[in-house]
């Protein structure tokens, strides 16, 4: 009897748990298991989000092999459920440039088409690209964010996810649910700032959209350049998803005149507010959270030592991109190694994950995306 | 609240214009009838909220055919229940929990409601709630239910609402063995 609920109704049951619980009833039987999977991207881990169990996955391109796309899973408890090798129709030589990922979904481009797949319950919508996707030499005009049902009612009700896309060089953001008509746009050059393509182009990868109460904001970080052009400094960029209203911030004082925006990724923090990864010095990774307007405080520093390495100071560290559900931050540890480290951010405790496929690596594209 | 209805007494509530009646007539699949208030059906229940206002009330008894007598009545009686509650203060879920609705925890009242069915009438409530369109009773029930799963194993899980093991043992070795953080961390 029970084991024949429909779905939606245990869904509505699985959402009161933790992860935990919920992965206890996937081994329950059948049903469960498959409702489970089917639904994983609403199942939201609360409250024991920043998981790093919940870390499936990356996908990442090498800056030498443009056309190749590589997709990665983190050995965890999802490993075996994965379909994605299989049975799922889309071939990763076409869509091999990770646009966007969250909650589960992994949005990829390949040509004029964009693909939204979810490799748990290995599905995929196809979609057209916006028509102002990028310039003639290829390089990306808009960044795409997605947007889920959470975004707009604080949960419950439609947990359907939508593309949003950014426009970068109009500075404007469209809303598409399923690429239906752009709803109204919003201007990104706000306080008298002005953005420039070539900045564009330099951008951090970091960006990230966080949840609170009934809403949820996009952030990322530009790079900006004062009104007489004299001085460029990095900011952050913020939009209201729902009601579009755009303002920008300040980094923490100190990191105000750094311009090299490989040190920084943004993430969330374990209460759900926005924060700041910094990589001022080598091996010292700091953690700030924004706390009210545009103030932010320091909340930990982890000193990075890698598992097996003597000489610390001949390592080389990176970071590129933090994965809200599991708290991890990505990294890399010199150029040719084949390992790529994990951080959680929490606990400072590292990982690292062997790349996939790969002899040579120089330098990551930038685009290394978490599921 | 289970109403025995003579047929004169039918005939009688006929006569009376539909808009000055503030009951309304619910008939369960083994055809029994019960009366519960027109604004707690239309307020608790989007589905009755939508037969109400598209006037597809019977007088002599809505069909739910779908809605056993026993699971009606729980039905009936929780709006009735709620009619007469006073609203707490609301206890919003303290748990970190800001990309889901907040929960509002259970009244006292709500907890005792559910507390006291059995599993069969647990099941077919949560199923009615979920017929009807009756988001709150839905959420208080399947937080019931979830109660239910909490810390345990799947083997428990399984014992509590007699589920049938469908995996094979090596099925079963194998999700054990990838998951096995979730088996035995606590």
């Amino acid at each position: 009897m029970w084991a024949s609920l429909p779905c939606d109704l245990l869904v509505d049951i699985f959402r009161h748990l933790d992860a935990t619980a919920v992965l206890r009833c996937a081994a329950t039987c059948r049903p469960w298991r498959r409702a489970i999977i089917a639904n994983a991207s609403c199942l939201q881990p609360h409250p024991d989000r920043f998981n790093p169990n919940l870390l499936i996955g990356f996908f990442y391109r090498d800056w030498w092999c443009r056309y190749q796309a590589w997709l990665q899973y983190v050995p965890g408890p999802f490993q075996g459920l994965l379909a994605m090798d299989d049975d799922v129709s889309i071939d990763f030589s076409k869509h091999d440039e990770p646009l966007s990922s969250r909650d589960g979904f992994l949005l990829l481009r390949g040509g004029t088409n964009i693909c939204l797949c979810n490799p748990l319950a290995g599905t995929c919508t196809f979609l057209s690209a916006a028509a102002f996707d990028k310039y003639d030499d290829g390089r990306n005009k808009c960044a795409y964010v997605l947007v889920t049902g959470h975004d707009y009612d604080g949960g419950g009700g439609d947990s359907s996810s939508a593309v949003r896309v950014l426009d970068r060089r109009e500075a404007r953001i469209r809303h598409q649910a399923r690429w239906g008509p752009v709803k109204r746009s919003a201007k990104l050059d706000d306080g008298g700032l002005t953005v420039t393509k070539a900045d564009m182009w330099s951008e951090p990868p970091g960006d990230v959209v966080v949840c609170h109460g009934g809403g949820s904001v996009y952030y990322r970080i530009i790079r900006v350049f004062t009104r007489h052009r004299s001085s460029a400094r990095l900011r952050v960029f913020a939009i209201d998803m729902y009601t579009e209203r755009t303002w920008t911030m300040e980094l923490p004082e100190k990191h105000a005149e750094i311009t090299d925006h490989d040190r920084f990724v943004l993430a969330t923090s374990e209460d759900g507010r926005l924060s700041l990864i910094s990589q001022l010095r080598d091996h010292q990774i700091e953690v700030w959270v924004l706390v009210g307007h545009g103030e932010w405080t320091l909340r930990r520093m982890i000193n990075v030592q890698i598992p097996g390495c003597l000489k610390e100071d001949s390592v080389c560290l990176g970071i590129k991109g933090f994965c809200p559900r599991s708290g991890c931050l990505f990294g890399y540890i010199n150029y040719y190694n084949k390992d790529l480290l994990l951080i959680d951010v929490n606990t400072g405790n590292l990982r690292l994950v062997q790349k996939f496929g790969v002899g040579y690596f120089d330098e990551y594209d930038g685009f290394m995306k978490w599921m | 609240m289970e109403v025995d209805k003579g047929k004169g007494e039918a005939e009688e509530t006929r006569k009376v214009a539909e808009a000055d009646r503030d009951t309304v007539t619910l008939k369960s699949s083994d055809g029994k009838l019960f009366e519960v208030s027109k604004e707690a059906a239309a307020r608790l229940s989007t589905v009755l909220a939508g037969m109400i206002a598209g006037g597809s009330i019977d007088d002599n008894g809505t069909d739910l055919k779908q809605i056993g007598s026993e699971a009606l009545e729980n039905v009936v009686d929780y709006c009735n229940k709620h009619a007469n509650s006073i609203p707490s203060a609301a206890l919003i879920s303290s748990s970190i929990s800001f990309n889901t609705a907040p929960f509002k925890e259970p009244e006292e009242w709500e907890r005792k409601f559910v507390d006291r069915l059995s599993h069969d009438a647990l099941f077919d409530l949560v199923e009615a709630a979920n017929f009807l369109g009756m988001e709150r009773l839905l959420d208080v029930t399947c937080h019931k239910i979830s109660e239910m799963m909490k810390g345990k194993s799947p083997d428990q899980i399984r014992e509590v609402f007699n589920i049938k093991n469908d995996y094979t043992k090596e099925e079963l070795e194998e999700i054990r063995q990838e998951l096995a953080w979730a088996f035995y961390d606590d």
